[in-house]
């Protein structure tokens, strides 16, 4: 949920000014008159949109409104939002993804030192078998 | 606006002005249309889409060998098995994916023939691909992408990527779910005067081939032979039908192409109940199944991305593996990746085990990731819906209801779709489609598209079972 913002702008969230940054929704297509194929549970709802734009006048949440839109297009519609963010985040871990790096980087040291979890044999020398194995850093008599 | 169907029956037209694209001069009858010509007619020559990609930073990515994820393969596998995985690190491109080698010639070719915009109908990073090469070109740019269920409640990785396409400059239109996506596309092009950058089109898909080539070349100078399997993630077709056209352009016409889908089986990509159960917004069956069948569904007159004239073989995976090749990459390789490559990752894990140890396997792309598209944000998403998320055995997951995360990467594996089911659901429609039996032209064409014998598209077309 986007954080109550009086801003430096010092205006309530519920009115917009010329040129504020808002989103507008509309209805593209009502119930009843959507594309004859969708499932009832999508069909019994409103086909809606929302777009951001700056705002071409002044007007209240709930008014119709006009607004320039990043592409230059000027588009009608009603003001849902008056300075709209972006609030989606990361979350918390999930208890069988947490152990899942620590289980997999020790079946890659059992593998390599031969232990518990090793099946396959052993490959020509300069195979990748086991951690880090990548190049050497640096190197002997450095 | 006008209304659906005002708009749908005007769409032949609108579509013309929008692709500059006379579609016309290649069908030859109700079905069958000249593909090869088409690509080679419309299409750039491989090396101008080279130069046109360089000169934007698109393309010429790392080929990253994973050794810790190939030895830990190595372990679980029977003596001599467990061949070396590679990825093509795609998440290099200037907006996070290989969609920037599609993006790019659709901008371009908008810009050479003088549009003032272009618009994209996506919620994938297509979108983001077409905003940052408008900017570079100097076009107007609008994404329109579904988005919201009819609560309001935003599909996180679709948020983020409405974030980027605005942060990029392009207008961003959010709808509801539903296959009016189409219309509002057709609406504002109609309104507009944009050009359609359809995923879709010639350039589009021929913009993939140089990600089929340079898998080849640098596989070749890492490890001395042609890749053997490539993974490809598996959604509209477009990945599939580029990288296999490239392999073969570089000569390495003999890797087993190897679709990648998720399964997502059960879930209905139009229902308004659905739309939030799933953890997986691209790669998925529930683009992979429809479009493999019937490609011609989109918004051009003829898909260029017919993936079935290049998969060798077909497989799904299961969401929580996914998420958990997702954590093999992030701390066994140091790599945090979207899940479009891993996705094909995860496959990988599985098929390296039963290929030789001196055996290439490449996986063809990886995408950038962060809030919204992170297993953080869409596992907190998916338990928000009221989908169980715990460990235990994949083969349990069920989409939109369960996701299992695998407790040892000996219980990944991969799921075949019967390749045959769908060329024969392919023959099916198209003769449906043309209502009379098939004529001789008709025929060749669907051997080319399902890649299979005359007797097979015979006996499909008249109903029966393959001799």
């Amino acid at each position: 949920m986007a954080p109550d913002d009086t801003g430096t702008s010092g205006h309530r969230g519920n009115q917009a000014r010329s040129g504020d940054w808002v989103r507008i929704h509309r209805i593209l297509l009502p119930v009843g008159h959507r594309a004859p194929n969708v499932p009832a549970d999508t069909a019994a709802k409103p086909y809606e949109t929302w777009i951001s734009g700056f705002a071409l006048g002044a007007g209240a949440l709930g008014d119709e409104i006009a607004i320039r839109t990043l592409a230059g297009r000027e588009v009608r519609g009603v003001l849902v939002e008056v300075g709209p963010g972006h609030y989606h985040s990361f979350g918390r871990p999930h208890p069988a993804m947490l152990a899942a790096g620590p289980r997999l980087r020790q079946l890659l040291i059992d593998g390599a030192t031969g232990g518990a979890a090793g099946g396959g044999a052993s490959g020509p020398a300069g195979d990748s078998d086991g951690i880090g194995a990548g190049p050497v850093p640096g190197g002997a008599g450095a | 606006m006008i209304s659906y169907a005002e708009v749908m029956a005007r769409k032949g037209e609108i579509l013309f002005q929008a692709t500059g694209l006379d579609y016309g001069q290649f069908q030859h009858g109700p079905l069958a249309f000249d593909f090869e010509g088409m690509l080679a007619k419309v299409g750039y020559p491989l090396e101008e889409i080279r130069r046109i990609q360089n000169a934007v930073g698109v393309g010429n990515t790392p080929l990253l060998e994973l050794r810790n994820l190939t030895a830990l393969v190595r372990h679980l596998s029977a003596p001599g098995k467990g061949a070396r995985i590679f990825v093509k690190d795609e998440a290099g491109n200037p907006s996070g994916s290989f969609k920037d080698r599609r993006a790019s010639i659709s901008a371009y070719h908008a810009r050479r023939l003088g549009y003032p915009g272009v618009i994209a109908a996506t919620s994938g990073n297509y979108g983001a691909a077409v905003a940052s090469q408008a900017a570079i070109y100097g076009l107007k740019c609008i994404i329109v992408q579904e988005v919201f269920d009819s609560q309001g409640r935003g599909q996180p990785e679709i948020l983020e990527k409405s974030r980027k396409c605005e942060a990029l400059g392009a207008e961003v239109v959010q709808t509801t779910v539903g296959p009016e996506l189409f219309y509002a596309l057709l609406a504002l092009l109609d309104e507009t005067g944009f050009f359609n950058a359809s995923l879709y089109t010639p350039f589009s898909v021929t913009g993939i081939e140089t990600l089929g080539v340079e898998i080849a070349e640098q596989t070749r100078a890492l490890t001395g032979r042609d890749p053997d399997v490539v993974a490809i993630t598996h959604a509209g077709g477009g990945n599939v039908t580029g990288v296999a056209r490239g392999l073969q352009r570089a000569g390495a016409a003999k890797a087993q192409i190897v679709a990648v889908t998720v399964d997502l089986s059960g879930l209905h990509m139009a229902s308004d109940r659905d739309f939030n159960r799933k953890s997986f917004t691209t790669g998925h069956s529930g683009f992979a199944l429809p479009f493999t069948t019937w490609p011609d569904r989109v918004d051009v007159p003829r898909n260029a991305a017919r993936a079935l004239r290049y998969i060798d073989r077909f497989v799904s995976v299961s969401q929580g593996e996914v998420f958990y090749a997702t954590e093999a990459l992030a701390q066994l390789e140091g790599m945090e990746r979207g899940p479009a490559g891993n996705t094909s990752l995860a496959a990988a894990m599985a098929l390296a085990r039963g290929m030789d140890r001196d055996q290439v396997l490449v996986v063809s792309e990886t995408e950038y990731t962060g809030a919204g598209k992170h297993p953080l944000a869409q596992l907190s998403f998916a338990q928000e819906m009221g989908v169980e998320v715990r460990g235990g055995d994949p083969r349990e997951n069920k989409p939109g209801t369960r996701i299992v995360i695998p407790e040892h990467p000996a219980q990944m594996d991969v799921q075949d779709i019967d390749l045959d089911r769908i060329r024969r659901s392919h023959v099916r429609q198209a003769t449906e489609m043309v209502g009379r039996p098939l004529d001789d032209g008709e025929i060749a064409f669907l051997m080319a598209d399902c890649r299979c014998s005359k007797a097979q598209v015979l006996a499909w077309s008249a109903g029966g079972v393959t001799p």
